[in-house]
């Protein structure tokens, strides 16, 4: 998996939980997925 | 994709010998259109019809090697 893509998931993951939870910093947590992507992936 | 190329240099990049800090300029709510730059995104979590836009916008920009 790319860094792309990585970071695809990491927003619709982001996107299913704090709907889910009905809780969020949502901003915050969209504004890094690509860093984490970065960091984490490929 | 150049975004990705430099978060990976500045990854890289070797201090020579001292701390590294990188600073991200990040947009929050980035990659939702609806949320970028919008301050009750902030902390709103989505629902309803929200959520389905959100949902949609995202799978509409899907990268081609996600299968599910």
């Amino acid at each position: 998996m790319n860094s792309e893509e990585m970071a695809w998931k990491i927003r619709r993951h982001v996107v299913e939980m704090t709907h889910r939870a009905h809780a969020s910093h949502i901003g915050g947590a969209l504004s890094c997925a690509d860093i984490l992507a970065v960091k984490k992936g490929v | 994709m150049q975004t990705f190329w430099r978060l990976k240099r500045a990854f890289d990049e070797e201090p020579g010998g001292r701390p590294k800090v990188i600073i991200a300029d990040t947009v929050k709510g980035k990659g939702i259109s609806f949320m970028e730059n919008e301050l009750l995104w902030h902390y709103r979590d989505p629902q309803g019809e929200f959520y389905e836009r959100a949902v949609a916008e995202l799978e509409e920009k899907k990268p081609c090697g996600i299968m599910r």
